[in-house]
């Protein structure tokens, strides 16, 4: 038969509950190696660590990809950067790398990717 | 370092020297629960107490810090001993962990009293033994058995109640006034 109200103690079972806590805690298990066991067990770095990695490049890649952008705004006159436009003669191509701004940029988002693909690349290669 | 500190640093990258701290401070526990569960066979518990371990750390993303880092492991390692018991049970009709605890020989030799609570804690039901085990020799409390043994609240304290009843006459010789 189970007493009406489970959450209250009789002087009794407090002195039984006080007895128990007194003798029947456990000592500590010593290690003796047990550490060393799991973390020889644990599997390589997760993939996890190695998508922050990547992340926090592409967050960087980003940032100076937009500095160099508001950098390049406010340095030249509204209108200086002409958009390289698809069928016109190469010569105008040629024309618009000439400005150094836009070597630089792409040069800014090649190096980004690089790093960021680093590994993808390397693999690649040896393939 | 507190253990959330820790747990932040195996978030963040991955720390296996913070991960082993985090291991040295709770094998203790989570070893002598998964003994008293699989009734003092050190070296299943131990094996228990490493999948428990590699389990926490595959899954550490999942913890909430809804409770206590260590009820968290406890109740993985409740699982883990559950599972094993089950493929255990598929493969031979193994007797059940409780009549192992008299065929185990103990590591030390035990005081009178430890000796005579044990022999007393072995006339009692196994679900009523696994609470008394995680209330007084481990010290949590009900609400934080409820949440490792997956149990409701009640009927944590409904098998405390009981076993405590049932341990009463058997320690009188050690206490009198209990």
């Amino acid at each position: 038969m189970e007493p009406d109200d489970l959450n209250s103690l009789s002087p009794d079972d407090a002195k039984l509950e006080a007895w128990l806590r007194a003798n029947a805690s456990l000592p500590r298990l010593p290690d003796d190696g047990f550490s060393c066991r799991v973390l020889a067990a644990l599997p390589p770095v997760s993939r996890k660590a190695r998508v922050s990695e990547r992340r926090r490049v592409v967050l960087c890649g980003a940032a100076v990809g937009v500095i160099v952008a508001v950098a390049l705004y406010f340095a030249g006159t509204p209108g200086d950067f002409v958009w390289p436009t698809a069928g016109p003669a190469a010569g105008d191509l040629v024309a618009q790398f000439a400005d150094p701004k836009l070597p630089v940029a792409l040069g800014v988002a090649l190096v980004t990717l690089g790093i960021t693909f680093w590994r993808q690349v390397c693999r690649w290669v040896r393939i | 370092m507190t253990d959330a500190e820790l747990i932040a640093r195996v978030l963040v990258s991955d720390d296996h020297a913070a991960f082993g701290e985090l291991v040295g401070r709770h094998q203790s526990a989570v070893r002598h629960f998964l003994r008293h569960l699989s009734g003092g066979d050190a070296a299943l518990a131990d094996d228990l107490a490493q999948e428990t371990f590699v389990q926490a750390w595959r899954g550490i993303g999942r913890f909430r810090g809804a409770s206590s880092f260590a009820t968290w492991l406890l109740g993985i390692a409740h699982n883990h001993w559950r599972n094993a018991r089950r493929k255990q049970r598929t493969v031979s009709a193994e007797p059940e962990h409780l009549a192992a605890l008299e065929t185990v020989p103990s590591q030390a030799p035990l005081s009178d009293l430890r000796h005579d609570l044990g022999r007393a804690m072995q006339t009692l039901a196994a679900e009523e033994q696994t609470v008394l085990h995680l209330n007084f020799q481990q010290g949590l409390t009900h609400s934080e058995i409820a949440d490792v043994l997956q149990w409701p609240l009640g009927t944590v304290k409904t098998h405390l109640n009981r076993g405590k009843e049932k341990l009463r006459p058997l320690l009188a010789s050690w206490n009198p006034t209990i």
